[in-house]
């Protein structure tokens, strides 16, 4: 199989390169375990398409009513997930989390995650887009940060990381396919929600397009998504 | 991935280090399937490591404790079925050990670790299988502030008796507690030893007959100490992350599958491949305990299980769905978007890897 899925043997692999994680997947398991996959199998796995795909690639941020747009390609893996408006979304769920790390006196925002879980073809599929900055606060919307490697970085750049995830039983496929973006922007356009009594944001939106290259591979998201948690990362 | 990606990783992995290319030249171990018995309910929020009460009297009606990082413990029967919620805050591990002797009196005791205050909670488990808090409850789990949370927990019975609990923390720190009671039963800790690894742990398991404790670096390999604390923490590096049966990060859960008072195999889980290592309980005589094959839980009852976490075995027979013991794994990927633990028998394995127990 010259795929990244195979049964139950998909992995993650990442191997630090310098200061620079290359988060990469390879498949190593026997291919004595490998189911597999035919050609229609591998597309209903590898190619997700969702909602109204025939808007194309959005090349800037699409709005405040929550959504998630990504288009673009990941190793195997070709995505066209057109979510223009969540509630109409049946089979998708979409929500954000903060987080925020004690320095001295100070809560830095440093951290948010864009989760969506969905159902294409049957199968449950899970994508988690992370970004760190060292205080996403000094920085509000609208703003535009260079996407690069380093953890937690000053200033307008910021880290992001994605994670897909799906189960296909019938198959006995998993994938685990995590990547860091190695350049491209993040252009944040909204920021609400009110300090609850432990002074963090579990409530409110969070939206804005990234344009992401990961390595000859490249997305572009555009999302609004409701904030449902906050925490403090100490 | 490209074949040209795939083999990249394997150069740069054989030129950082040199064991784990030779380990790639010797012929791979066996890697089976299995499938699960059943699952238990679906777990609220993050399921991470699993512990096996065995009910003495009426092996069916043993338990399975499972730790929820956002709520405290379940305990399930052997339905999955949850029949007691502890919600005691985000506990990450959880042990146990069963007829201790403690402040005179056989007690069953079962260790968590608290990460919301790095604490170490106990509690007791009465006939019937029902958890209740020690007194007292929490402990510090070091004598000294550590930067980050409590992670790993084990419980080791020594050759001398005495209970003892071993905790680890993101740090790498390391600290082995003797546990005491007094005549009415109130616990204590004393502190034994401390000691670190290199990087991140998280899985520990005693092996109370041979005297060992074994630590699992998340993203480096399986460790193995002595347990008697008067000797040196020297560790033995039994696998590595990279090798044939720990192929990616992360190493999680650690336990024992004993066949024997000194013979069966360390079971451990790699979360990266979805799969269970094993390796030979008993080292030879270079010190080696050679990884003997490993294997997935796929599609069959339940679904396959995906990004797995932390585990339990015990081999004695609960029933008659468990004829040679019962495996509890976390599994990351449950239907319906959530997580819980599938539970395996054991007879499953040894005829997968032949492991040749008689049936």
């Amino acid at each position: 199989m010259g795929s990244s899925i195979m049964s139950l043997a998909t992995l993650r692999a990442p191997f630090s390169i310098g200061a620079f994680a290359l988060l990469l997947t390879c498949s190593a398991v026997p291919a004595s375990l490998a189911e597999d996959l035919s050609e229609a199998d591998r597309a209903l796995s590898n190619v997700v398409v969702a909602g109204e795909t025939g808007n194309g690639a959005p090349t800037a941020w699409l709005g405040e009513t929550p959504h998630f747009v990504m288009v673009g390609k990941l190793g195997d893996f070709e995505f066209n997930i057109q979510l223009t408006d969540m509630a109409k979304s049946t089979d998708a769920k979409l929500v954000a989390k903060r987080e925020y790390v004690p320095v001295g006196d100070k809560l830095t925002y440093a951290d948010f995650e864009i989760a969506l879980d969905l159902i294409t073809n049957g199968i449950e599929r899970s994508f988690e887009l992370e970004f760190e900055n060292a205080d996403f606060s000094e920085h509000l919307p609208p703003a535009e940060f260079a996407l690069q490697g380093e953890n937690f970085p000053a200033g307008l750049l910021s880290n992001f990381e994605i994670e897909s995830e799906w189960e296909w039983a019938e198959k006995n496929l998993i994938v685990n396919d995590e990547r860091l973006a190695s350049a491209g922007t993040l252009a944040t356009a909204l920021e609400t929600g009110e300090l609850n009594a432990d002074h963090i944001a579990d409530n409110g939106l969070i939206g804005g397009f990234v344009s992401a290259k990961f390595g000859e591979d490249a997305l572009v998201v555009s999302f609004t998504a409701p904030v449902a948690e906050a925490e403090i990362d100490d | 991935m490209t074949r040209f990606a795939c083999a990249f990783i394997l150069v740069v992995t054989a030129l950082l280090s040199p064991l784990v290319f030779a380990a790639a030249l010797a012929a791979d171990p066996p890697r089976v399937m299995v499938t699960a018995v059943t699952e238990t309910e679906p777990v609220d929020a993050d399921p991470d490591d699993p512990a096996i009460w065995i009910n003495t009297d009426n092996p069916a009606q043993s338990r399975v404790i499972g730790t929820d990082k956002q709520y405290g413990l379940l305990v399930f029967d052997l339905d999955g079925k949850i029949v007691q919620r502890l919600p005691d805050g985000k506990l990450n591990n959880v042990d146990i050990r069963q007829d201790v002797d403690l402040g005179g009196s056989k007690v069953t005791l079962v260790a968590a670790s608290k990460r919301e205050d790095n604490t170490i909670v106990l509690y007791t488990v009465a006939a019937d299988g029902t958890l209740q808090h020690a007194t007292p409850f929490a402990f510090p789990g070091a004598l000294r502030d550590i930067e980050d949370d409590i992670y790993g927990i084990g419980l080791h019975v020594a050759a001398d008796g005495i209970p003892q609990v071993i905790v680890n923390f993101k740090t790498g720190d390391v600290v082995q507690w003797a546990v005491a009671a007094d005549a009415t039963g109130q616990l204590s800790l004393t502190l034994l030893r401390e000691w670190t690894v290199p990087s991140q742990p998280e899985g520990i398991v005693a092996d109370d007959e041979l005297g060992f404790i074994y630590v699992g670096e998340e993203n480096g390999g399986i460790w193995r100490f002595e347990a008697d604390p008067q000797k040196p923490a020297e560790g033995v590096q039994i696998d590595l992350v990279g090798s044939a049966c720990l192929a990616t990060d992360d190493v999680e859960g650690l336990t024992i599958y004993k066949t024997g008072p000194q013979t069966g195999y360390l079971v451990a889980s790699s979360q990266g491949d979805n799969s269970y290592a094993l390796y030979e309980r008993q080292p030879n005589e270079a010190g080696e305990q050679s990884c003997i094959g490993s294997f997935s839980i796929g599609t069959g009852a339940t679904d396959p299980v995906g990004e797995t976490d932390g585990l339990d075995v015990t081999a004695l027979p609960l029933g008659p769905l468990y004829p040679q013991g019962l495996l509890a794994v976390q599994d990351d990927r449950n239907e319906g978007f959530t997580r819980n633990f599938k539970f395996v028998s054991w007879q499953e394995v040894t005829k997968a890897l032949n492991l040749g127990i008689a049936e």
